[in-house]
Order: C-alpha cells, then structure tokens, then sequence
C-alpha cells in the first residue's frame, strides 16, 4: 500500500510570511507618506529662485511680506493713473511698510529704498531697490515692476494679449550687489540676484482641492 | 374755447408727468447679494461696497466657524446669494460643505479673498513640520491684500460700481494703516528684537510678523475645546521648557486656565481677539484688531519696563 505522508502545519514559516508582508506594507505606506508631505507644499523652483515660504530667515521673510503688500498697491496705482509711479516718500506718507520708518523698520536694518523708473514705448518699469543699512545679515530686497501697456490703436482683441505687468521680488543674502537699473532676469540672475517665489493663496486652493 | 383750453392743459400735464417719470417707475437695477463667512470679511466687504451692494454674512454672529455644522437654514440662506466671498484656505471648510448641500458647487461665484495672498507657515514650527497658517485676516498687511483682491472681483462683477468699490478699498486700507501706525508709534522706544512669546493657537504668525516680533513657540490645546487636565500640564511644561517673555492666549480661552498658567510659569498673560465671533459689523474687523494691537503693546511696554529695570544701561 502506498504511503503519503502529510507533514503538519509549519506555523513559523507562515508566522514569517505574515510578518513580511506586515513589513513591507508599512515600509510601502510610510514612504507614500513621506512622499506626499514633500510633494505637497513646496513647487518647483530653479536653480536662481528661492522659496518665500520657507527659504527665508524670519527677518527677511517679514519684510518680503510687507514688501509684496505694498507691491501690490503700487501695482494697482500704476494701473489706474496709466502713467506714475510712487516715490519712497509718497509711499512713507501712506504709513506703508516697509517704507515707512517706524520701529519694526528700525529693527530691521534701517532699510535705504531708491526707486528707479524707466519708461520705453509702451513699456513702464519700476524699481525699489532697498538695502539694510544697520545690519550685515539681512541683505538686499529689489522689488520690479513692469507693465507694457496698450497702444491707443491697438484693437480690443490685440490690446488682451499684449497688455501684461509682472512683478518680481529678488535678494541678495550678501547685500554687495549694487543695482543701477539693469532689471532684465538675465541680467539680475547672472549677477546674482536670487528670485523670491512666494506660495500664495491659489497655490494652498489648488492643493487643498487635489486632496479632496 | 374754454374747453379747448382744459383739454390742452390736461395733455401738457400728461406729456409732462410721463417726462418726470409720473407714469410707469423706471426699473432700477437690484443690488448685489454679497455673502461672506466670517467675519473679518463681512468688515472688509461692508466698507468695499458701502450703500451699493447687500453685504450678509453664511452663519449667525455668535458661532465660532472652527468645526462648524451647517444647518438647514444656512443651505436657505446660500441659495440668496449673487456671490460668496470666502477664505479658502482652511478656514471655512463648512461653506464648501453648506453648497455642497445647497447642490450650488460652481453655481455660485465664489471669491478667494487668499488667491493672490503669500502665505506663511505657523511660527513656531519645526523645519519638517511647516502647515500653513489660514489666519491672514488677523493682520493689518494680508488684510489689506485682500480688500484689495476682494474689491478687483467685485468690480469685475459689479463693473458699474467698480470705480467706487476701488476707490473704497484704497481708503479703507489706508485707515488701516494709520490705525497701525499709532500703535507702532508708541513702541518707538521699544526693543523688539529681543522680545520672546509663545501664542496659544497658530493664529497670530501674520500680526506678529509685522510689528516685527519673532514667535517661539506656538502651544496649542483643541482649539475651541477645553483642555483636560493633562493637557494643560502637558502646555505648561513646553512653556517652562521654551523661556519666554510673554505668552499671548485667546479671549476665548477660559480665565481659569490662563490664571492657572500665569500662576505655575510666572509669565505674563495677554489675550489676543480671533475675530471670528461677534456682531456682523463694517467696524467690527478694526475694533477687534485694535484690541490686538493693544494688547500686544501692553505687552511690549511692560517687558521693555522690566528690563530697563533690572539693566539700567539700556
């Protein structure tokens, strides 16, 4: 008579597959974890741009704000009256930080602003340029503005895409690098200005809704 | 002859009462229905619009919009409005929740007072741990960012009042200002830089931040609910462990636990507003930011005192 011979049940080696596969699941779930936290926030940047939300000492990172603020209104300004731009002074009347000299100023490096503007055919261009001038470590800030407007015998469909303005904020950790209006990004890269990339509002929304 | 002249007068009085618009009334256009979802935004959008639009806030004045449920009447009241100003970024999750209900996802324009606004991290946080604060409408800076975007969306709707809606952006950001401005005024012999807080909640990073003072710690019990005993302990020991001048609670946060804190660590207590309960008001946003911006340099001017004190050189 043939004889079959049935082994028992070998609990350690199915304790032993469990446990793998326990292993390799977390290890599985911790690295999609920790892929989506670095993929959430941060975009992005290249090599001569730095990040407003997290590459900024504290300092630098409050006036970068205010500075931005006010970018804004200025921007705005500019629109409305289709031709000025400003001045430091105009700007410290309106009690609008960082230009305005009150205490979180004197604080933070006693910052010198100049404006430069330049106006070439239909295109308007402001510069503030800021640097510290009581402190060694909080740099410079340059604040550009550009607008190209439109042509009063540009058409309506020709007037939407031409018109544009930007604004970008730059910084120079060192506070060496003079500015004295060359505001081209080729130029401002290649000497050393770094880009200051904020994560603004839309950014948060645009995430918050591919997490939903 | 006499009737000629009747007949005559009865027609110039027709022909003239249609030209004074005696006849038929002329159709005026109806007002903008602006909702908002806290209350901050209700202050910002009443002073944009003035008598030119209806400003009305989603839920009622006394609930706190952190873990708020909406309620059938709140999908009645959505359903009313032209536009619905919102925060967007974390702090009115229930709106999105109210048109969900309502079924009005996309038929209702939303604006994002935060689209164009740069955002901070919470103070106080590791390097790893960077969560982004929500809190810009307690701040003078991103509050004007957003009177500014606010009133570009509204005149982009409303093109009619748009010149006006700017216009009162612009003057009610520079009221602003000024009401800023007084206050830094009375820190012109202040030390700031030195000055170290702790803040219970992560609200108060953007206010901080530009009057210059630096968080370093932010402690945080359930927002909006009562710490438990162990809590409390547990928020006690980080405030020993972190070494700061002040800590800056919430109004809202019972008094027996502030006394409680104030009495284990010594350090003082102020109290910030969150300026999300409270009468729906076009002055409700400086009011509250006033009492801010009060307490804050109360607390400057004490610490400032205290060590003047105990370093006469300063």
């Amino acid at each position: 008579m043939a004889q079959e011979i049935i082994k028992p049940l070998d609990t350690r080696s199915e304790t032993m597959v469990v446990f793998t596969v326990s292993v390799v699941i977390l290890i599985v779930a911790l690295v999609a974890i920790l892929l989506r936290r670095e993929a959430g926030i941060e975009r992005y940047l290249l090599p001569y741009q730095i990040s407003a939300y997290s590459d900024l000492e504290s300092d630098v990172q409050a006036i970068y704000q205010d500075l931005y603020a006010a970018a804004l209104e200025i921007d705005a300004v500019h629109d409305e009256s289709g031709e000025g731009w400003p001045s430091i002074v105009e700007l410290e009347e309106e009690y609008m930080a960082p230009f305005t000299r009150d205490r979180a100023w004197a604080e933070r490096g006693q910052i010198r602003w100049t404006t430069f503007t330049f106006s070439h055919s239909r295109r308007h261009v402001a510069a503030y340029f800021g640097q510290a001038q009581k402190s060694t470590s909080l740099g410079s800030l340059l604040l550009i503005l550009n607008h190209r407007h439109q042509d009063d015998d540009t058409n309506a469909i020709a007037a939407v895409l031409e018109e544009e303005s930007h604004m970008d904020i730059w910084y120079d950790a060192t506070g060496e690098l003079a500015f004295q209006g060359e505001y081209e990004d080729g130029t401002l890269i290649a000497t050393g200005w770094k880009e200051v990339i904020p994560y603004k509002g839309d950014d948060e929304i645009s995430r918050l809704k591919r997490e939903n | 002859m006499i009737r000629r002249i009747l007949y005559g007068l009865i027609v110039i009085v027709c022909f003239g009462g249609l030209a004074l618009g005696v006849g038929p009334v002329a159709q005026s256009k109806p007002k903008l229905e602006i909702g908002v979802t806290l209350l901050p935004y209700y202050s910002f959008v009443a002073n944009i619009v003035g008598d030119l639009a209806e400003v009305s806030p989603l839920i009622p004045a006394e609930q706190d919009p952190h873990g708020y449920k909406p309620l059938p009447q709140d999908i009645k009241r959505i359903s009313d409005f032209d536009v619905l100003v919102v925060n967007g970024i974390g702090h009115d999750e229930f709106a999105f929740e109210i048109l969900k209900a309502a079924q009005l996802t996309g038929n209702i324009p939303l604006i994002f007072a935060n689209d164009g606004v740069a955002l901070i991290p919470v103070s106080g946080t590791g390097p790893n741990d960077k969560s982004v604060n929500s809190h810009t409408f307690v701040s003078i800076t991103t509050s004007i960012q957003q009177i500014q975007s606010i009133a570009r969306s509204l005149a982009a709707l409303d093109p009619e009042n748009g010149m006006q809606y700017k216009k009162n952006a612009r003057t009610y950001s520079r009221k602003l200002r000024r009401l800023k401005a007084q206050y830094m005024q009375k820190l012109v012999d202040v030390q700031i830089s030195n000055f170290r807080c702790a803040t219970i909640h992560g609200a108060y990073g953007y206010f901080l931040h530009e009057f210059g003072i630096k968080i370093s710690a932010v402690i945080e019990p359930r927002h909006g609910v009562e710490p438990s005993a162990a809590q409390l302990m547990s928020t006690i020991d980080k405030i020993k462990e972190v070494d700061v001048d002040v800590i800056f609670s919430e109004m809202k946060f019972s008094n027996k636990y502030v006394d409680t804190i104030r009495r284990e660590t010594g350090v003082s207590v102020y109290s910030f507003s969150h300026i999300s309960g409270g009468p729906y008001e076009p002055d409700s946003f400086e009011r509250e930011m006033q009492k801010n911006m009060e307490a804050l340099t109360q607390a400057l001017l004490e610490v400032n005192e205290r060590d003047r004190a105990s370093n006469p050189s300063l």
